[in-house]
Protein backbone atom coordinates (compact mmCIF):
# COMPACT_ATOMS: atom_id res chain seq x y z
CA UNK A 1 0.00 0.00 0.00
CA UNK A 2 1.40 3.34 -0.95
CA UNK A 3 1.94 5.92 1.75
CA UNK A 4 -1.08 8.18 1.85
CA UNK A 5 0.00 11.48 3.29
CA UNK A 6 -2.49 13.24 5.50
CA UNK A 7 -4.30 16.08 3.85
CA UNK A 8 -3.15 19.55 4.79
CA UNK A 9 -5.19 20.54 7.82
CA UNK A 10 -4.88 22.69 10.83
CA UNK A 11 -6.89 20.93 13.54
CA UNK A 12 -8.71 22.68 16.36
CA UNK A 13 -7.37 26.07 17.40
CA UNK A 14 -5.40 26.59 20.60
CA UNK A 15 -8.40 28.41 22.03
CA UNK A 16 -10.54 25.31 21.39
CA UNK A 17 -8.00 23.18 23.28
CA UNK A 18 -8.22 25.48 26.29
CA UNK A 19 -12.03 25.48 26.21
CA UNK A 20 -12.00 21.67 26.14
CA UNK A 21 -9.51 21.62 29.02
CA UNK A 22 -11.78 23.91 31.05
CA UNK A 23 -14.81 21.76 30.28
CA UNK A 24 -12.95 18.60 31.36
CA UNK A 25 -11.95 20.20 34.66
CA UNK A 26 -15.53 21.37 35.30
CA UNK A 27 -16.92 17.92 34.42
CA UNK A 28 -14.50 16.28 36.88
CA UNK A 29 -15.71 18.64 39.60
CA UNK A 30 -19.36 17.86 38.70
CA UNK A 31 -18.87 14.09 39.09
CA UNK A 32 -17.02 14.64 42.40
CA UNK A 33 -19.84 16.91 43.67
CA UNK A 34 -22.49 14.39 42.56
CA UNK A 35 -20.73 11.81 44.71
CA UNK A 36 -20.69 14.19 47.69
CA UNK A 37 -24.39 14.91 47.04
CA UNK A 38 -25.37 11.27 47.31
CA UNK A 39 -23.37 10.84 50.52
CA UNK A 40 -25.20 13.74 52.13
CA UNK A 41 -28.55 12.48 50.77
CA UNK A 42 -29.04 15.58 48.61
CA UNK A 43 -29.57 13.37 45.54
CA UNK A 44 -30.36 9.67 45.29
CA UNK A 45 -28.08 6.88 44.08
CA UNK A 46 -29.68 6.60 40.66
CA UNK A 47 -29.40 10.34 39.95
CA UNK A 48 -25.78 10.36 41.08
CA UNK A 49 -24.97 7.29 38.96
CA UNK A 50 -26.64 8.86 35.90
CA UNK A 51 -24.77 12.15 36.34
CA UNK A 52 -21.40 10.46 36.89
CA UNK A 53 -21.83 8.11 33.90
CA UNK A 54 -23.01 10.93 31.62
CA UNK A 55 -20.08 13.10 32.71
CA UNK A 56 -17.59 10.28 32.02
CA UNK A 57 -19.01 9.74 28.52
CA UNK A 58 -18.95 13.51 27.80
CA UNK A 59 -15.34 13.77 28.99
CA UNK A 60 -14.25 10.81 26.87
CA UNK A 61 -16.01 12.29 23.83
CA UNK A 62 -14.36 15.68 24.32
CA UNK A 63 -10.91 14.12 24.55
CA UNK A 64 -11.52 11.87 21.52
CA UNK A 65 -13.13 14.53 19.32
CA UNK A 66 -10.81 17.45 20.03
CA UNK A 67 -7.54 16.17 21.51
CA UNK A 68 -7.40 12.99 19.39
CA UNK A 69 -8.56 14.94 16.33
CA UNK A 70 -11.49 12.65 15.57
CA UNK A 71 -13.31 15.80 14.51
CA UNK A 72 -11.11 15.61 11.41
CA UNK A 73 -10.13 11.94 11.29
CA UNK A 74 -13.45 10.25 12.08
CA UNK A 75 -14.26 9.63 8.39
CA UNK A 76 -10.85 8.01 7.98
CA UNK A 77 -10.82 5.72 11.02
CA UNK A 78 -14.44 5.01 11.96
CA UNK A 79 -14.15 1.63 10.24
CA UNK A 80 -11.58 0.64 12.89
CA UNK A 81 -13.26 2.18 15.91
CA UNK A 82 -16.92 1.18 15.50
CA UNK A 83 -16.37 -2.62 15.66
CA UNK A 84 -14.39 -2.26 18.90
CA UNK A 85 -17.05 0.02 20.40
CA UNK A 86 -19.74 -2.53 19.49
CA UNK A 87 -17.84 -5.65 20.59
CA UNK A 88 -16.72 -4.15 23.92
CA UNK A 89 -20.18 -3.57 25.40
CA UNK A 90 -21.37 -6.87 23.87
CA UNK A 91 -18.74 -8.67 25.94
CA UNK A 92 -20.42 -7.31 29.07
CA UNK A 93 -23.99 -7.76 27.84
CA UNK A 94 -23.58 -11.47 27.01
CA UNK A 95 -22.38 -12.16 30.56
CA UNK A 96 -25.23 -10.29 32.24
CA UNK A 97 -28.00 -12.94 32.02
CA UNK A 98 -26.02 -15.70 33.73
CA UNK A 99 -23.94 -13.75 36.19
CA UNK A 100 -25.95 -10.66 37.13
CA UNK A 101 -29.62 -11.08 36.24
CA UNK A 102 -29.88 -14.73 37.34
CA UNK A 103 -28.49 -13.86 40.75
CA UNK A 104 -30.94 -10.99 41.26
CA UNK A 105 -33.78 -13.22 40.06
CA UNK A 106 -32.75 -15.98 42.48
CA UNK A 107 -32.64 -13.50 45.37
CA UNK A 108 -36.02 -12.04 44.51
CA UNK A 109 -37.67 -15.46 44.36
CA UNK A 110 -35.78 -17.01 47.29
CA UNK A 111 -37.95 -18.37 50.09
CA UNK A 112 -36.85 -16.67 53.33
CA UNK B 1 -15.86 19.99 -31.09
CA UNK B 2 -14.28 20.42 -27.74
CA UNK B 3 -14.38 17.56 -25.30
CA UNK B 4 -14.63 18.11 -21.60
CA UNK B 5 -11.57 16.70 -19.92
CA UNK B 6 -12.51 14.55 -16.96
CA UNK B 7 -9.60 13.99 -14.67
CA UNK B 8 -9.83 10.63 -13.00
CA UNK B 9 -8.77 10.57 -9.40
CA UNK B 10 -5.97 8.07 -8.87
CA UNK B 11 -7.07 4.89 -7.18
CA UNK B 12 -5.81 4.53 -3.67
CA UNK B 13 -5.89 1.33 -1.70
CA UNK B 14 -6.66 1.31 2.01
CA UNK B 15 -7.59 4.05 4.42
CA UNK B 16 -6.63 7.61 3.49
CA UNK B 17 -4.30 8.09 6.45
CA UNK B 18 -0.57 7.68 6.97
CA UNK B 19 0.86 4.28 7.86
CA UNK B 20 1.89 5.55 11.26
CA UNK B 21 -1.55 6.81 12.18
CA UNK B 22 -3.19 3.64 10.85
CA UNK B 23 -0.85 1.51 12.97
CA UNK B 24 -1.51 3.64 16.04
CA UNK B 25 -5.30 3.45 15.62
CA UNK B 26 -5.11 -0.31 15.10
CA UNK B 27 -3.08 -0.55 18.30
CA UNK B 28 -5.56 1.67 20.15
CA UNK B 29 -8.44 -0.52 18.95
CA UNK B 30 -6.75 -3.56 20.52
CA UNK B 31 -6.28 -1.47 23.65
CA UNK B 32 -9.99 -0.57 23.66
CA UNK B 33 -10.78 -4.30 23.66
CA UNK B 34 -8.18 -4.97 26.38
CA UNK B 35 -9.48 -2.36 28.79
CA UNK B 36 -13.11 -3.09 27.93
CA UNK B 37 -12.41 -6.68 28.99
CA UNK B 38 -11.02 -5.51 32.35
CA UNK B 39 -13.68 -2.86 32.99
CA UNK B 40 -16.44 -5.19 31.77
CA UNK B 41 -15.27 -7.94 34.11
CA UNK B 42 -15.33 -5.46 36.99
CA UNK B 43 -18.88 -4.33 36.12
CA UNK B 44 -20.12 -7.93 35.84
CA UNK B 45 -18.43 -9.06 39.07
CA UNK B 46 -19.63 -6.05 40.98
CA UNK B 47 -23.25 -6.32 39.85
CA UNK B 48 -23.17 -10.10 40.22
CA UNK B 49 -22.04 -9.88 43.85
CA UNK B 50 -24.46 -9.57 46.70
CA UNK B 51 -22.46 -6.85 48.41
CA UNK B 52 -19.45 -4.78 47.39
CA UNK B 53 -16.71 -2.94 49.25
CA UNK B 54 -17.23 0.81 49.78
CA UNK B 55 -14.36 3.30 49.21
CA UNK B 56 -14.04 3.86 53.01
CA UNK B 57 -13.70 0.14 53.70
CA UNK B 58 -10.81 -0.21 51.24
CA UNK B 59 -9.15 3.11 52.16
CA UNK B 60 -9.83 4.83 48.85
CA UNK B 61 -9.94 8.61 49.05
CA UNK B 62 -12.15 10.21 46.39
CA UNK B 63 -10.39 13.56 46.20
CA UNK B 64 -7.06 11.82 45.52
CA UNK B 65 -8.66 10.04 42.55
CA UNK B 66 -10.16 13.35 41.37
CA UNK B 67 -6.75 15.01 41.71
CA UNK B 68 -5.18 12.29 39.57
CA UNK B 69 -7.93 12.81 36.98
CA UNK B 70 -7.12 16.51 36.89
CA UNK B 71 -3.40 15.78 36.55
CA UNK B 72 -4.03 13.58 33.50
CA UNK B 73 -6.35 16.19 31.97
CA UNK B 74 -3.59 18.80 32.35
CA UNK B 75 -1.10 16.43 30.71
CA UNK B 76 -3.50 15.87 27.79
CA UNK B 77 -3.60 19.62 27.24
CA UNK B 78 0.19 19.96 27.30
CA UNK B 79 0.56 17.14 24.74
CA UNK B 80 -1.73 18.86 22.23
CA UNK B 81 0.11 22.13 22.87
CA UNK B 82 3.41 20.32 22.19
CA UNK B 83 2.01 18.99 18.90
CA UNK B 84 0.82 22.44 17.98
CA UNK B 85 4.27 23.89 18.77
CA UNK B 86 6.20 21.33 16.72
CA UNK B 87 3.85 21.93 13.77
CA UNK B 88 4.94 25.59 13.95
CA UNK B 89 8.58 24.46 14.05
CA UNK B 90 9.04 25.74 17.61
CA UNK B 91 11.23 22.96 19.03
CA UNK B 92 12.05 24.75 22.29
CA UNK B 93 8.39 25.21 23.24
CA UNK B 94 7.66 21.62 22.18
CA UNK B 95 10.36 20.32 24.52
CA UNK B 96 8.99 22.49 27.33
CA UNK B 97 5.45 21.12 26.93
CA UNK B 98 6.72 17.55 26.67
CA UNK B 99 8.77 18.07 29.86
CA UNK B 100 5.65 19.37 31.64
CA UNK B 101 3.71 16.32 30.39
CA UNK B 102 6.45 14.03 31.65
CA UNK B 103 6.34 15.74 35.05
CA UNK B 104 2.54 15.45 35.23
CA UNK B 105 2.71 11.75 34.31
CA UNK B 106 5.29 11.35 37.09
CA UNK B 107 2.96 13.10 39.55
CA UNK B 108 0.17 10.70 38.55
CA UNK B 109 2.39 7.68 39.25
CA UNK B 110 3.61 9.10 42.57
CA UNK B 111 0.01 9.63 43.73
CA UNK B 112 -0.82 6.10 42.59
CA UNK B 113 2.18 4.77 44.53
CA UNK B 114 0.97 6.56 47.68
CA UNK B 115 -2.44 4.90 47.22
CA UNK B 116 -0.83 1.48 46.73
CA UNK B 117 1.24 2.00 49.88
CA UNK B 118 -1.95 2.64 51.84
CA UNK B 119 -3.44 -0.62 50.48
CA UNK B 120 -0.32 -2.56 51.52
CA UNK B 121 -0.32 -0.97 54.99
CA UNK B 122 -3.96 -1.90 55.57
CA UNK B 123 -3.50 -5.29 53.89
CA UNK B 124 -6.22 -4.54 51.35
CA UNK B 125 -4.62 -7.02 48.96
CA UNK B 126 -5.94 -9.92 46.89
CA UNK B 127 -6.34 -12.96 49.14
CA UNK B 128 -5.16 -11.08 52.24
CA UNK B 129 -8.52 -9.89 53.56
CA UNK B 130 -9.50 -12.31 56.30
CA UNK B 131 -13.20 -11.45 56.49
CA UNK B 132 -14.89 -10.63 53.21
CA UNK B 133 -18.34 -12.25 53.58
CA UNK B 134 -21.33 -11.61 55.85
CA UNK B 135 -22.35 -15.28 55.46
CA UNK B 136 -23.80 -16.46 58.76
CA UNK B 137 -26.19 -19.29 57.91
CA UNK B 138 -25.11 -22.09 60.26
CA UNK B 139 -27.25 -24.75 58.57
CA UNK B 140 -25.29 -24.49 55.32
CA UNK B 141 -21.81 -24.41 56.74
CA UNK B 142 -20.44 -25.42 60.09
CA UNK B 143 -18.25 -22.36 60.34
CA UNK B 144 -19.41 -19.53 58.06
CA UNK B 145 -17.26 -16.42 57.68
CA UNK B 146 -19.71 -14.12 59.45
CA UNK B 147 -20.02 -16.35 62.52
CA UNK B 148 -16.23 -16.66 62.79
CA UNK B 149 -15.91 -12.90 62.47
CA UNK B 150 -18.47 -12.18 65.17
CA UNK B 151 -16.81 -14.66 67.53
CA UNK B 152 -13.39 -13.15 66.90
CA UNK B 153 -14.64 -9.59 67.56
CA UNK B 154 -16.41 -10.74 70.73
CA UNK B 155 -13.18 -12.30 72.05
CA UNK B 156 -11.12 -9.23 71.16
CA UNK B 157 -13.63 -6.90 72.80
CA UNK B 158 -13.69 -9.07 75.93
CA UNK B 159 -9.90 -8.87 76.20
CA UNK B 160 -9.98 -5.09 75.67
CA UNK B 161 -12.69 -4.59 78.30
CA UNK B 162 -10.72 -6.72 80.75
CA UNK B 163 -7.65 -4.56 80.03
CA UNK B 164 -5.49 -7.45 78.86
CA UNK B 165 -1.98 -6.73 77.60
CA UNK B 166 -1.46 -6.22 73.88
CA UNK B 167 -4.60 -4.15 73.42
CA UNK B 168 -5.13 -0.40 73.48
CA UNK B 169 -6.44 0.77 76.85
CA UNK B 170 -10.14 1.54 76.62
CA UNK B 171 -11.70 3.97 79.06
CA UNK B 172 -14.66 6.34 79.33
CA UNK B 173 -16.89 6.71 76.26
CA UNK B 174 -14.71 4.37 74.16
CA UNK B 175 -15.16 1.65 76.73
CA UNK B 176 -18.91 2.26 76.68
CA UNK B 177 -18.99 1.87 72.90
CA UNK B 178 -16.94 -1.35 73.07
CA UNK B 179 -19.25 -2.67 75.79
CA UNK B 180 -22.33 -1.85 73.68
CA UNK B 181 -21.00 -3.81 70.68
CA UNK B 182 -19.97 -6.67 72.97
CA UNK B 183 -23.47 -6.80 74.48
CA UNK B 184 -25.01 -6.70 71.01
CA UNK B 185 -22.91 -9.70 69.94
CA UNK B 186 -23.84 -11.65 73.08
CA UNK B 187 -27.50 -10.85 72.45
CA UNK B 188 -27.26 -12.01 68.82
CA UNK B 189 -25.50 -15.22 69.84
CA UNK B 190 -28.14 -16.03 72.44
CA UNK B 191 -31.00 -15.61 69.92
CA UNK B 192 -29.99 -17.05 66.52
CA UNK B 193 -31.63 -15.32 63.55
CA UNK B 194 -34.58 -17.03 61.90
CA UNK B 195 -33.31 -16.85 58.34
CA UNK B 196 -30.06 -16.66 56.40
CA UNK B 197 -30.81 -13.08 55.39
CA UNK B 198 -31.54 -12.03 58.97
CA UNK B 199 -28.33 -13.71 60.14
CA UNK B 200 -26.34 -11.81 57.50
CA UNK B 201 -27.98 -8.56 58.54
CA UNK B 202 -26.96 -9.19 62.16
CA UNK B 203 -23.32 -9.74 61.21
CA UNK B 204 -23.42 -6.75 58.85
CA UNK B 205 -24.69 -4.55 61.68
CA UNK B 206 -21.85 -5.62 64.00
CA UNK B 207 -19.26 -5.10 61.26
CA UNK B 208 -20.58 -1.61 60.47
CA UNK B 209 -20.55 -0.64 64.13
CA UNK B 210 -16.96 -1.88 64.46
CA UNK B 211 -15.97 -0.01 61.30
CA UNK B 212 -17.50 3.19 62.71
CA UNK B 213 -15.67 2.65 66.00
CA UNK B 214 -12.31 2.00 64.31
CA UNK B 215 -12.83 5.05 62.10
CA UNK B 216 -13.28 7.21 65.23
CA UNK B 217 -10.55 5.44 67.22
CA UNK B 218 -7.88 4.04 64.86
CA UNK B 219 -5.82 2.87 67.85
CA UNK B 220 -8.35 0.06 68.37
CA UNK B 221 -7.19 -2.86 66.25
CA UNK B 222 -10.52 -4.46 65.54
CA UNK B 223 -11.30 -6.11 62.20
CA UNK B 224 -14.36 -5.33 60.12
CA UNK B 225 -15.77 -7.16 57.15
CA UNK B 226 -14.91 -5.81 53.71
CA UNK B 227 -17.63 -7.46 51.61
CA UNK B 228 -16.07 -9.12 48.56
CA UNK B 229 -12.88 -7.29 49.47
CA UNK B 230 -10.53 -9.88 47.95
CA UNK B 231 -12.35 -9.68 44.63
CA UNK B 232 -12.36 -5.89 44.84
CA UNK B 233 -8.61 -5.85 45.51
CA UNK B 234 -7.92 -8.15 42.54
CA UNK B 235 -9.97 -5.93 40.22
CA UNK B 236 -8.44 -2.74 41.60
CA UNK B 237 -4.83 -3.84 41.26
CA UNK B 238 -5.29 -5.38 37.80
CA UNK B 239 -7.13 -2.37 36.35
CA UNK B 240 -5.07 0.40 37.93
CA UNK B 241 -1.86 -1.63 37.57
CA UNK B 242 -2.24 -2.08 33.81
CA UNK B 243 -3.26 1.55 33.49
CA UNK B 244 -0.17 2.65 35.44
CA UNK B 245 2.00 0.49 33.15
CA UNK B 246 0.51 2.30 30.16
CA UNK B 247 1.30 5.64 31.82
CA UNK B 248 4.86 4.42 32.38
CA UNK B 249 5.11 3.43 28.69
CA UNK B 250 4.03 6.94 27.70
CA UNK B 251 6.62 8.49 29.99
CA UNK B 252 9.38 6.43 28.31
CA UNK B 253 8.37 7.88 24.92
CA UNK B 254 8.35 11.41 26.38
CA UNK B 255 11.88 10.85 27.68
CA UNK B 256 12.96 9.74 24.18
CA UNK B 257 11.43 12.92 22.70
CA UNK B 258 13.24 15.05 25.28
CA UNK B 259 16.56 13.30 24.53
CA UNK B 260 16.01 14.00 20.84
CA UNK B 261 15.32 17.65 21.66
CA UNK B 262 18.41 17.72 23.89
CA UNK B 263 20.76 16.49 21.18
CA UNK B 264 19.16 18.78 18.61
CA UNK B 265 17.59 16.09 16.43
CA UNK B 266 13.96 17.05 17.13
CA UNK B 267 12.64 18.82 14.07
CA UNK B 268 9.41 19.82 12.43
CA UNK B 269 9.22 16.48 10.56
CA UNK B 270 8.72 14.80 13.95
CA UNK B 271 5.28 16.40 14.15
CA UNK B 272 3.65 13.11 13.17
CA UNK B 273 5.62 11.21 15.85
CA UNK B 274 4.45 13.64 18.53
CA UNK B 275 0.87 13.47 17.24
CA UNK B 276 0.91 9.66 17.47
CA UNK B 277 2.40 9.78 20.98
CA UNK B 278 -0.36 12.22 21.87
CA UNK B 279 -3.02 9.84 20.51
CA UNK B 280 -1.69 7.13 22.82
CA UNK B 281 -1.53 9.49 25.79
CA UNK B 282 -5.09 10.72 25.27
CA UNK B 283 -6.27 7.12 25.15
CA UNK B 284 -4.59 6.50 28.51
CA UNK B 285 -6.45 9.59 29.78
CA UNK B 286 -9.79 8.23 28.47
CA UNK B 287 -9.23 4.92 30.27
CA UNK B 288 -8.70 6.79 33.54
CA UNK B 289 -11.81 8.90 32.87
CA UNK B 290 -13.79 5.64 33.20
CA UNK B 291 -11.69 3.98 35.93
CA UNK B 292 -11.99 6.97 38.29
CA UNK B 293 -15.81 6.98 38.64
CA UNK B 294 -16.06 3.18 38.57
CA UNK B 295 -13.58 2.64 41.40
CA UNK B 296 -13.94 5.81 43.48
CA UNK B 297 -17.43 7.17 42.96
CA UNK B 298 -20.21 4.89 41.71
Amino acid sequence: MAEAPDAERHGPSLRAYFYVYGALAVFTAVSFLANIGVRHHVINNFTSFTIILAVAVCKALLVAVFFMHLLLDWKRVYILIIPALVLGPMLVIVLLPDIVMAWHYATATMVP
Amino acid sequence: MAHAVVEERPLHMGLPISHGKLAMWLFLVTEIMFFTGLIGTYIVLRNGSKYWATPEQVHLIEWIGALNTFVLICSSLTVVLAHSAIARGDVKTTALYIAITLALGGVFLVIKAVEYKSKFEHKVLPGQIRYDRYDAEVSRSTNPDGIQYRRNVRNLLAEMLEGKEGHAAVTGPVKEKCQRIYDEIKSQESKPAGSAKAAEEQVKKISEEVQHLVHEHPELHLPYIIPYGNMWASCYFVMTGFHALHVLGGLVVFVIILIKAGIGSLEVQHSSFIELTGLYWHFVDIVWIFLFPLLYLV
